[in-house]
């Protein structure tokens, strides 16, 4: 069967990738997809389970750097202003859901990747480890103590 | 799986799908690679021997032969296939210490372009001219080029503003502040800025500045595809053909030879041996119609077919910094659309290695399509019009979710417009949102468009000055959703979109800049409240929060000629924010006090003021209730109640999902 091309992967890889940006905590998650195809189309893997891995790796380490660098220009400047929406809108997007997802948030950032990676893009440990470029142990590690951490949180919030 | 890991799976899945895709994603990864600059490329005055059927020797100085050594021939071959909007200004090049002349043309499709010739001290002049990239057009300006070379000791960056810019500043490395200089040339559809700095103090952005609006800042990167000046450059670099300039660098993927072309970053060679050389003795990217790369040892010449329309045959040349190389460039007016063929051959002409190059890659394949095809009335002289919307069922995503794609347009380059994003029309609180623009007619025209749930009622778009231009719809049989659209002429400034939804009092708002947010406290001109939080009037008609000299979270920014009372209404009395133990806001007149009641008890008092600026509001602050714990007034559950001064409930308000 023939490899899919650039064009394919990116058709059907592309949405995915800007929400995983998006997750991570991206402030310009479709910054981080484009500039990880870009590199991909640079690379030019061939085998489409490598041009995946790579692209998956390639959006956990541009918004890693992508993080580091805003958490560096905050310390230079006072508090950004809130940019996105109001109070409403955060009672009303994610009602259900706020809690937990404020709790993911304030998760450190190799916990943060490795539950969003497993729960939401379902990957296994192997392919965890491939693109947060650590071991699988290290991988269970991170996920069971972000979740320990999210289960804690959800008490206190109730308490 | 436990609860919790359900939970935070579908907690997950609800955030993701807040994250949208552009429909001009594919275009904007296309730009980022070396094959697609932004610039459509003409060598050094290509003679139109090149076009012919065989040019010996680009590089080692052959194609001086065939080159021309008047500006003037440049201009000639530019503007071959273009016309000229405006007149052309010269300014001194610092580093080569000759003129730049740059203008502004039309090209094929009618885009507009900014066009330049450099001449030189020692060598043969060249230029280009290149497209603008629309996403910068509504924003300020954006960063054209640069003079800056290896030894010079000065060095000029320039680059387009939009004509209600009025001034434009650089800042270098160091943090030193240089203003540009602007040039208006007559008749030009947008300003020229350059500016010019020391050559070991680099610049590092430039901040556009309009009246009455937030600073717009873009950083040099913009220019060089990426963060150059994070890289180590590792050797002097070397001057080719055509003003093109190689260099190796040292960067966090490995090393590279990194092509430029008056400043702009035009390709990437990786020496890493794990990329270099995989498919055969040369390794080689570039443009549509530039060709940068580097051979092996054993190549001492490259032709390149193009099929049907020429033949270039160059010379490869040792790499200077003794990597065992030999690079080349190699230029054709092949267009994107176009096969070609490169031949190797060692020194005695042998070939040694060929390869086919197929056309490039048409827009992906997004998957099945869902419905009939929507032509957009009103687009039937656009540029490769009409315009053509349709839905498909999304390959990558879950079952049930679709993209919106349209046909037809013109990209900034002049290029067919075309492309699919993310549909999303069943989220009360996303705006599905995109654009296509054609330059033709003239003055060119806009057209936004997005997806539509069934009770919106209308889609205005709303300019500066509080003008708005009405908005459609329009559908197709079997099609998951409609979809709106509002045309208006190219290059209008679209502050908001409103939409009108069934049953709401209220217009939905979306503003397309939020310069409100960065706007700083106005200096012994805010409103006291209590608690030491003081409000102030921004940017004409927003209003936001201060304690002390920090700003609070929140800007309330209603549409351009708006008040702040058109954001309130009976079916929402108020606007609050949050901040620690404070929360502020402003609600409807006739409110002498606002209470906040929260699900599992706790409460808190706010007297308010009417705002002093005539914008039809009371404002208020007051301490959060003591019970809100972290997740403070925005809790599921919560009402807030307002009393007029006898302490009769005004109204009470709940908030719940509604689309605002």
């Amino acid at each position: 069967m023939a490899q899919p091309s650039f064009a394919d992967l990116f058709a059907a890889q592309y949405q995915s990738l800007v929400r995983l940006a998006g997750l991570l905590g991206a402030d310009d998650p479709e910054d981080i997809a484009q500039e990880a195809f870009a590199r991909l189309h640079t690379r030019r893997l061939r085998d489409d389970g490598a041009a995946l891995s790579y692209l998956r790796a390639t959006v956990c380490n541009l918004t890693r750097n992508r993080l580091r660098h805003l958490r560096l220009v905050r310390l230079r400047r006072p508090d950004p202003p809130e940019p996105a929406r109001s109070s409403e809108h955060a009672v009303i997007l994610s009602e259900e859901h706020r809690e937990l997802l404020a709790a993911v948030d304030r998760l450190p950032r190799r916990q943060r990747e490795a539950l969003v990676l497993r729960y939401w893009l379902d990957l296994s440990e192997r392919e965890i480890a491939e693109a947060m470029g650590v071991s699988p142990g290290s991988v269970k590690t991170h996920a069971s103590r972000g979740l320990a951490a999210l289960g804690r949180a959800l008490k206190e919030e109730d308490a | 799986m436990n609860d919790l890991e359900e939970h935070l799976r579908s907690a997950l899945d609800a955030r993701a799908r807040t994250f949208e895709a552009s429909p001009h994603a594919w275009a904007r990864v296309m730009e980022r690679t070396p094959r697609r600059p932004r610039a459509r490329w003409l060598l050094a005055a290509l003679p139109a021997a090149l076009l012919a059927a065989f040019v010996p020797v680009l590089l080692n100085g052959g194609l001086g032969r065939n080159t021309a050594t008047d500006p003037d021939e440049v201009y000639r071959q530019l503007m071959r296939d273009r016309t000229p909007a405006g007149e052309q200004v010269t300014v001194d090049d610092p580093a080569e210490g000759r003129p730049l002349r740059l203008w502004f043309a039309k090209g094929g499709m009618g885009q507009p372009e900014l066009c330049y010739i450099t001449e030189r001290a020692d060598a043969n002049p060249y230029g280009s001219c290149g497209g603008m990239l629309s996403a910068s057009i509504s924003r300020g300006g954006w960063f054209e080029g640069s003079t800056a070379k290896d030894g010079a000791a000065r060095a000029m960056d320039y680059g387009v503003a939009r004509q209600d810019v009025t001034a434009v500043g650089a800042v270098t490395k160091s943090g030193a502040k240089i203003p540009a200089t602007l040039l208006r040339p007559e008749g030009a559809p947008f300003q020229i800025w350059t500016v010019t700095y020391a050559a070991q103090d680099p610049v590092s952005k430039v901040v556009f500045s309009k009246p009455g609006r937030a600073d717009y800042e873009m950083p040099r990167s913009a220019l060089t595809h990426g963060r150059l000046d994070a890289d180590q450059q590792e050797g002097k670099a070397v001057e080719l053909e055509g003003g093109i300039t190689v260099a190796p660098y040292k960067t966090k993927t490995g090393r590279q030879l990194v092509w430029l072309r008056q400043g702009e970053t035009i390709s990437r060679t990786s020496l890493e041996p794990k990329y270099l050389f995989q498919n055969g003795p040369v390794t080689y990217s570039g443009t549509d119609d530039l060709f940068a790369g580097v051979a092996r040892k054993d190549v001492a010449k490259l032709r390149m077919v193009v099929s049907g329309q020429s033949e270039v045959t160059v010379d490869t040349r040792p790499d200077p910094w003794n990597l065992g190389l030999r690079l080349f460039t190699i230029s054709t007016r092949k267009s994107a659309d176009t096969a070609y063929t490169l031949v190797a051959y060692d020194a005695a002409g042998k070939e040694i290695w060929r390869t086919e190059g197929t056309p490039r890659a048409d827009e992906p394949n997004y998957g099945d399509k869902v419905g009939g095809t929507i032509v957009l009335p009103g687009t039937e002289d656009f540029g490769y019009g009409p315009v053509r919307f349709w839905f498909v069922r999304s390959k990558g995503e879950p079952a049930g979710q679709f993209m919106l794609c349209h046909s037809g347009g013109v990209n900034y380059d002049g290029r067919r417009g075309g492309g699919c994003g993310s549909a999303s029309f069943n989220d009360p609180n996303s705006f599905s949102h995109s654009s296509v623009d054609s330059f033709r007619p003239e003055p060119g025209a806009t057209v936004s468009y997005g997806t539509a749930p069934p009770d919106w009622e209308s889609v205005d778009a709303v300019l500066r000055d509080g003008r708005r231009i009405h908005g459609g719809f329009v559908s197709a049989p079997g099609a998951p959703a409609r979809v709106w659209y509002v045309k208006y002429p190219y290059g209008t400034d679209v502050a908001a979109h409103v939409v009108k939804v069934k049953g709401r009092q209220l217009e939905s708002v979306y503003l397309t800049s939020h310069d409100c947010w960065e706007a700083k406290a106005p200096q012994g001109r805010g409103h006291p409240l209590t608690r030491g939080i003081t409000a102030a009037l921004v940017m004409d008609n927003c209003v936001r929060f201060w304690k002390g000299a920090k700003e609070l979270p929140g800007a309330y920014e209603p549409i351009p000629g708006g008040k702040l009372s058109s954001m309130l209404a009976p079916e929402r009395p108020l606007q609050w924010g949050q901040e620690k133990t404070d929360w502020y806001g402003f609600t409807l007149p006739g409110t002498a006090k606002v209470t906040v009641t929260l699900k599992g008890g706790g409460t808190a008092t706010a007297e308010t003021v009417p705002d002093p600026w005539g914008q039809g509001v009371m404002l208020f602050s007051g301490a959060v209730p003591e019970k809100a714990g972290r997740p403070g007034i925005t809790w599921p559950g919560m009402r807030f109640t307002g009393y007029d001064a006898g302490g009769r409930v005004v109204w009470t308000y709940r908030p719940g999902p509604s689309p605002f």
